[in-house]
């Protein structure tokens, strides 16, 4: 009997070793561990002991605690998910439809971004920023800036605030009038790093709004170069070669910069492949 | 055994009840479970207020909406160990028996047990309530959240809907507890129910909105849970919390029909329990 169990003590030591040193040599998968998968929304609600309220949660935390430095595009389709089901389960959580309003639209997630920004300024009739952020989204990323201003203009007489109605009305006429402007993206992404609280997601909201000022300045420098030469740029060494701008901006989360196929300066939304 | 006299079911004594409500109050503050699982609450208060940390725009009303859930958990769970304990340990260690010796209705040792732990569910709701309610005031420090929640009367409201809804659940656990003969199956049926009627609402909805378009979701179960709702009631609909989380002022006449509703299957799970104990054969 002895003989036995110290047989199996051997045997079990040895496969524990041999697959830990095995298992070694192999990377873990390079994806965002939190945005891995999106269960079901009755999944999610009984994960949560039945409670809607703490599902809602536990999925804006996990978008919120989600390192936006090792995603790829797959990982910001979950994000997208996880945040309509928390708008589901709760449409006024304001940190979801500040977290999706932030993160989801700039990374080819906008429709996920709308259904949580509709639900949120249906659900709090008192609060002007779900019907602003939506409104933006459609001024920014579908360049629509009359359809953007209507729907502000409609969603305006909702809040009870005088000050709020006016100065949403203020907004909604500035875009009638002056039409799509790229620097509007800088002071709207640095009015919501001035409402959070200090932290991490600051944070973040600042150095975002630092990389949208140095695109706008690589879009004007863009424009100018198209206007005394006749033709767009190739690469941004052109406009450090034109002399437009003194070099090249350093990307603050180190995905960089790079020309679109119309010549525009754009951001890279993911961390660029290293060169072989 | 069966020595109650039976005749006396629909008789209430008022002083009977009255003694064994006293009786269920001490045992039921002595209880080793009692203390251990009312720690659990404070605990889950202080995870509330961790919980609010993670918030950018509004730490108050995550610390209150993870406050409230961790209140209505534990409040949950010491009722459901109350009922194992004066009820279904009674019965297995056949302690009863010196109850039941007494020419007393079995009836209101049932319901002096309930209302019993009612009230010690009462007593620990509003000393949990107020320790979470001052936890929500220092939650966020200094930080000012643009919409304040709202600590006065939808607050206590939240906190009553709570309240009824553990009712709910106390009774269908002691009429579980009436008819088993194990002890631990009311507090895994009772957590079971818990759990299932506080889903019910959120997963109906889900089906009657479309379940995204899984229209064989839909067809498949939607049915089913229109009839599971005639046995299991919708706890959600006593869940108040988006009043003084949002200032979301509830429907009224919900909130009645809600309350009538949760009355309503208190009282049969009672009668049933009250039934089967009345003609319970203790051997």
């Amino acid at each position: 009997m002895n003989r036995s169990i110290a047989i199996l003590g051997i045997v079990g030591g040895l496969l524990y070793g041999t697959a830990l040193w095995r298992l070694n040599g192999v990377p873990h998968a390079g994806v965002v561990q939190e945005m891995q998968v999106a269960l079901p929304r009755f999944v999610q609600v009984a994960m949560a002991g039945g409670d809607r309220y703490l599902a809602a949660n536990m999925a804006t935390w996990r978008a919120l605690v989600a390192s936006t430095e090792n995603m790829q595009k797959d990982n910001y389709v979950i994000q997208g998910r996880l945040q309509a089901d928390a708008a589901w389960l709760n449409p006024s959580h304001e940190d979801n439809f500040y977290v999706a309003a932030a993160i989801l639209p700039w990374y080819g997630e906008l429709e996920a971004a709308q259904y949580v920004l509709r639900r949120a300024s249906e659900s709090r009739p008192y609060d002007w920023q779900p019907a602003l952020y939506y409104a933006f989204n459609i001024y920014h990323f579908e360049r629509d800036p009359a359809r953007a201003a209507q729907w502000l203009q409609r969603a305006a007489p909702k809040i009870p605030s005088e000050n709020d109605r006016y100065m949403l009305e203020g907004i909604a006429v500035s875009w009638f009038e002056k039409g799509y402007q790229p620097a509007t993206a800088v002071k709207v992404i640095e009015s919501m790093a001035a409402t959070a609280r200090s932290g991490g997601f600051k944070k973040y909201l600042l150095v975002r709004a630092e990389r949208l000022r140095s695109l706008v300045t690589l879009q004007e420098a863009g424009e100018r170069y198209r206007t005394r030469y006749g033709k767009p740029i190739r690469s941004l060494q052109d406009l450090v070669d034109a002399r437009l701008i003194a070099a090249i901006p350093v990307d603050p989360f180190g995905f960089g910069f790079d020309v679109n196929a119309d010549g525009t300066p754009v951001l890279l939304t993911t961390r660029p492949k290293a060169k072989q | 055994m069966k020595n109650a006299p039976n005749g006396a079911f629909f008789t209430l004594r008022t002083e009977i009840v009255r003694t064994f409500f006293l009786n269920t109050w001490l045992s039921g503050l002595r209880s080793r479970s009692f203390q251990a699982v009312f720690i659990l609450g404070i605990l889950l208060i202080g995870i509330a207020f961790l919980a609010g940390f993670f918030s950018p725009r509004q730490p108050k009303t995550v610390t209150l909406d993870v406050g409230l859930f961790g209140l209505r958990f534990s409040l949950v769970l010491l009722c459901l160990f109350w009922v194992q304990e004066l009820v279904s340990k009674e019965i297995e260690r056949r302690t009863v028996f010196f109850t039941l010796s007494y020419p007393v209705p079995r009836s209101h040792y049932i319901l002096g047990r309930y209302f019993g732990i009612l009230a010690l569910a009462a007593v620990a709701l509003l000393i949990e309530g107020l320790l979470l309610w001052l936890v929500v005031l220092v939650a966020g420090g200094q930080y000012q959240q643009q919409f304040m929640v709202a600590l006065g009367l939808p607050y206590w409201v939240a906190l009553a809907g709570i309240w009824v809804d553990v009712a709910v659940v106390t009774a269908f656990a002691l009429w579980i507890a009436t008819l088993s003969t194990v002890p631990i199956l009311p507090l895994a049926l009772g957590a079971a129910f818990a759990i299932g009627g506080k889903s019910l609402g959120p997963v109906h909805d889900y089906l009657a909105q479309g379940a995204e378009g899984d229209k064989t979701l839909v067809t498949t179960y939607l049915p089913a849970l229109d009839a599971i709702q005639w046995v299991l009631p919708d706890l959600s609909r006593l869940d108040w919390r988006l009043w003084p989380m949002y200032a979301q002022t509830p429907n009224t006449g919900a909130m009645y029909w809600s309350v009538v509703m949760a009355v309503g299957y208190a009282a049969l799970m009672l009668f049933l329990a009250v039934r089967k104990f009345s003609r319970r054969e203790f051997s």
